[in-house]
């Protein structure tokens, strides 16, 4: 419960525009190989229109994502089966993907404890596997 | 491979850091995030805290790695070599390197906020991933 209440506080600070363009950018970054599933961009900053817009559709989703704790399976179905299926992303991206996010977390909101960092840790963890679900 | 820029941007970090203030909290970072890396500091006595003076001396001998690695981008694995032969005989599980990695990027997230740029993430990524690989270069 007292997960459930930081990953909540923590959904509520986020401004997905800002923080999506900014993790994606990074994850751009740090892992170049991820950008091979965006073939169309022409940049891959932050201050790209593509990279904002998709961005701010990932963050959008775990915002979405974190009023749904109970019944996260269910929400995430169609995600889960839209990645294992139709864009086949490598699902080790969202490990990768989760570790650039908590780190975009930490820059940007006033306070981000070790208890908060457990919390979120463990929701993105649990995202990642329900998006890894629908492969086979 | 580190570049030339990023071993530069690595050493105006380590340089300004406050080094007893971070080094100690992301081995607090580290033990309550991933707890089962608590497991070979029994002699902690349950006391995983920044100020706890297990992780306090703990995290002294780790401060002097870092600077050593820092000091020794382009032969990690030779400066490293007896430090990951002890860890193997400690029992650490390889893994691990990289959670502390984790942590210490978080820190540096939090202290830096817009300094801490996807460049400068980028070069502190690549220094703990190196870090990590020269630590379990010696595990058979």
């Amino acid at each position: 419960e007292a997960d459930k209440h930081a990953i909540r506080q923590v959904a509520h600070q986020i401004k997905p525009k800002l923080y999506g363009a900014d993790a994606l950018a990074r994850l751009f970054e740090l892992h170049p190989q991820t950008k091979t599933y965006f073939p169309s961009f022409t940049s891959y900053l932050a201050t790209d229109p593509h990279v904002i817009a998709h961005g701010t559709k990932v963050f959008d989703a775990l915002v979405k994502a974190a009023e749904h704790l109970d019944d996260l399976p269910k929400h995430l179905e169609k995600l889960a089966k839209k990645h294992g299926t139709e864009l086949l992303v490598d699902p080790h991206n969202f490990v990768l993907f989760s570790d650039i996010i908590v780190a975009t977390l930490a820059i940007h909101l006033p306070s981000f404890t070790p208890a908060t960092h457990t919390a979120v840790d463990k929701f993105l963890e649990e995202v990642a596997h329900q998006l890894s679900s629908a492969y086979r | 491979h580190i570049t030339a820029d990023e071993a530069h941007t690595i050493g105006g970090i380590w340089k300004d850091l406050d080094k007893q203030a971070t080094t100690a909290l992301a081995p607090e970072r580290v033990f309550t995030v991933y707890p089962w890396t608590t497991r070979l500091f029994s002699s902690f006595k349950h006391d995983f805290k920044a100020t706890g003076s297990g992780v306090q001396g703990h995290a002294k001998k780790v401060v002097g790695a870092l600077g050593t690695a820092v000091d020794h981008l382009g032969c990690l694995e030779a400066a490293f070599l007896d430090l990951s032969k002890k860890h193997q005989t400690i029992g650490v599980d390889t893994q691990n390197f990289k959670l502390l990695g984790q942590t210490f990027i978080v820190e540096l997230a939090i202290l830096l906020r817009d300094g801490f740029t996807p460049e400068v993430h980028e070069a502190a990524y690549k220094f703990f991933l190196a870090v990590a690989g020269a630590l379990s270069a010696q595990y058979h």
